[in-house]
């Protein structure tokens, strides 16, 4: 496959690097910016939890490094370098290469992204196939890497499942069939769109477990989207909370867990409500919802809610200017007062 | 059952549920017949908070259908305030009809949008009150649900999920209810909205002495809002108690793999789960014997005994020695063994230092 290498982009450290990128839909004055300069990292082995409410932006972020934004949705700026290679500057064939190859998406519904008239021996084939390069069909090697696909993911009875269809699987089942399509290819990087939000608890434990199982043996990386705080201390290495289309904190899952310093993720950490012993008498809710792109707030885009710009009197400059961040440090936090006691 | 005196009928629970089974599906065509509901024998007791919880398919959903009178049972009864639903004449049902109120999952899907909230609201009031008290009614029905008299006359589009759902709640509280059973209704809101709902709900129980049942999968919300939680697995009624027992020292199998499962939200410390077993299949529950046994890690702890496979247990109370308070029902064998043996399964898992998920190995 011929490669576009960028010399300055080669990063030993990290696999994929996003700089600056903003998603808009729509063009002009009315158009919305649901992802908005945002900036980040993912080393080699790494499970980097991305946190976010509906209309965040965590999906169409997700997409966006894909390079699948559904029209009339455009990446308006920034790049995407993953491995070396500027994602953005790459031909559409040379994109598909390397989506499947080495960037994999798992969704929430598996059951939507398969056939439902076909077996699911042949919905794991397929990918083979297309990744193959003509002349190289070899059925029977086909249905041994299926097999061992779904082995891997520890779906019982693989040979009898191979002969299903989709809506004969349990969710869970058809969830590892979906793992068992994005893993076959042995991709660097696996982008898990809230990929256990739909599944029973003991069910997500085991997916939750397969995810790391499979860092853990190949080294693969995993942005693992989610709005469950939970699941994310669960797995991940490293957390960004997104809101409103910026990500508002970013750290360890140890460091944001333990001092998260955005009033948000604070909130969200406060509303992760005890799973044994004694709950609090009534939790602190955050006033109002989450905004959506068309109206997003001005200035720091969480202070129409936030407690402590109303402790605080209401200063000008949450409303008016942006929070600098400084995104070198390991932990930060998009907020005007995050390293103050207030 | 006729009560006898009138402080009896304080005491008597508000709905008496018996035997209850319910079967989907045509009679006599086995391959089709679900049994969503199997011998199930709940009370639920007027002003607490009550939790059914389980997985999918585990009938908690069904159950909370057939308190409404949405459902009709296939076999045994349910009581409120010891009438059977399914015995009730006309006037009673309407009166049963505004005593239990229901709220479901989407708030999205529960209100016409071409109502306004005025228009929703009313219809509660309309036939009992004056026009002139009406507004003063729905401005305080508003309130008391956390929204504003500015409202009264949008649409349900222009509300947040959130929103609707405290519509739809101050809705359910026009007719002057005594029970809410809501059907997961937190769990189609945004994270940051959730807590605003689960609070009105706690609010609601405390201020107004409403009876709720919670039908939910999520533990976190049962923990903060139950007073006593039952736990269904395929249709049975495998343990019932008080919230604490229940959460943090339950006496069945299935509850304790059920609290392992769920992440513990503390990234310090390791979720350790020394009997997650398979999933529930699409595979009918067993015919014979105890309808866990196919995941039961105790079985397995316990090497496997025969009755566990031979005998279906008998729902039964715990004596008050072992569990702190009494009515405690659990429905297994050897419900005495489950502390001991959940303890000495974690500290072998401790041990030995594997994988937080042994039960992976034997999935099949």
């Amino acid at each position: 496959m011929p490669v576009v290498f960028d010399e300055a982009a080669v990063d030993s450290e990290s696999l994929l690097r996003v700089e600056n990128l903003s998603v808009e839909f729509g063009s002009g004055p009315r158009a919305v910016r649901a992802v908005d300069d945002v900036s980040f990292t993912i080393g080699h082995g790494e499970i980097l939890g991305l946190v976010g409410e509906s209309g965040s932006g965590k999906s169409t972020l997700c997409l966006a490094l894909m390079r699948i934004v559904p029209a009339p949705g455009v990446v308006k700026s920034g790049r995407v370098v993953f491995d070396g290679r500027d994602l953005g500057v790459l031909s559409v064939r040379q994109m598909r290469e390397i989506r499947g190859n080495e960037l994999a998406l798992i969704v929430q519904d598996a059951l939507a992204t398969m056939n439902p008239v076909t077996r699911i021996e042949e919905q794991i084939v397929e990918i083979l196939r297309d990744h193959a390069g003509k002349g190289t069909v070899d059925r029977k090697n086909f249905r041994e890497r299926a097999l061992r696909a779904l082995r891997s993911v520890h779906l019982p009875n693989a040979e009898l499942n191979l002969r299903r269809y989709p809506h004969q699987l349990s969710g869970g089942m058809q969830q590892r069939v979906a793992i068992a399509q994005g893993l076959i290819l042995e991709p660097k990087l696996i982008i898990a769109d809230e990929p256990t939000t739909a599944l029973d608890v003991t069910v997500q434990a085991q997916i939750l477990s397969l995810l790391r199982e499979v860092r853990d043996t190949s080294g693969t990386s995993i942005v693992f989207v989610t709005h469950d705080l939970a699941t994310v201390a669960e797995i991940c290495d490293r957390v960004m909370v997104m809101y409103a289309g910026r990500i508002v904190e970013s750290g360890t899952v140890r460091e944001v867990f333990k001092n998260p310093e955005h009033p948000y993720t604070k909130a969200l950490l406060s509303g992760l409500l005890p799973l044994v012993g004694e709950p609090p008498e009534e939790l602190d809710a955050l006033p109002g919802q989450p905004p959506r792109p068309e109206d997003w707030p001005s200035g720091c885009r969480f202070h129409p809610r936030c407690p402590v710009y109303v402790r605080l009197g209401k200063p000008d400059v949450c409303r008016e200017t942006d929070p600098n961040v400084d995104e070198t440090q390991s932990h930060w936090a998009a907020c005007h007062f995050a390293n103050q006691e207030v | 059952m006729e009560p006898s005196a009138p402080e009896e009928i304080a005491r008597e629970p508000l709905f008496v549920v018996r035997n209850l089974d319910k079967v989907y599906g045509r009679p006599g065509r086995n391959s089709t017949r679900v049994r969503a509901l199997d011998n199930v024998s709940i009370e639920v007791r007027r002003g607490e908070a009550l939790g059914l919880v389980g997985e999918s398919g585990s009938g908690k959903t069904t159950l909370g259908r057939l308190l409404v009178g949405f459902e009709s049972p296939t076999a045994g009864s349910v009581l409120f305030q010891g009438r059977d639903i399914a015995q009730m004449r006309r006037a009673e049902l309407g009166h049963f009809r505004n005593m239990v109120q229901m709220v479901f999952q989407n708030p999205f899907a529960s209100l016409n949008p071409f109502r306004t909230v005025r228009d929703v609201l009313s219809s509660g009031y309309r036939r009992r009150i004056r026009r002139a008290e009406l507004r003063t009614q729905l401005v305080e029905a508003l309130e008391r649900v956390g929204l504003h008299e500015s409202m009264l006359d949008r649409y349900p589009f222009q509300f947040s999920g959130g929103q609707r759902q405290r519509i739809v709640i101050a809705r359910a509280l026009t007719v002057q209810p005594s029970v809410l059973i809501a059907d997961e209704p937190v769990s189609a809101l945004d994270v940051s909205v959730q807590a605003q709902v689960l609070n009105l709900f706690k609010a609601l129980q405390r201020d107004l002495g409403l009876t709720i049942v919670m039908v939910t999968h999520d533990l976190r919300v049962v923990n903060f809002l139950c007073d006593r939680v039952a736990v269904l697995y395929l249709g049975r009624l495998v343990e019932v108690g008080e919230r604490d027992e229940v959460i943090n020292s339950s006496w069945h199998p299935y509850t304790r793999m059920l609290m392992s499962a769920a992440p513990n939200g503390d990234p310090e410390v390791r979720s350790t789960r020394p009997w997650v077993s398979s999933e529930l299949g699409a595979a009918a529950p067993p015919e014979e014997g105890c309808i866990f046994a196919p995941r039961c890690w105790l079985r397995e702890q316990l090497g496997n005994p025969e009755r566990c496979l031979s005998a279906r247990p008998e729902s039964r109370e715990l004596p008050v020695e072992i569990t702190a308070s009494p009515g405690h029902v659990v429905e297994c064998h050897f419900a005495e063994e489950v502390p001991h043996y959940a303890r000495l399964a974690e500290e072998q898992l401790a041990a030995s230092d594997g994988p937080a998920l042994p039960g992976m190995g034997s999935l099949r």
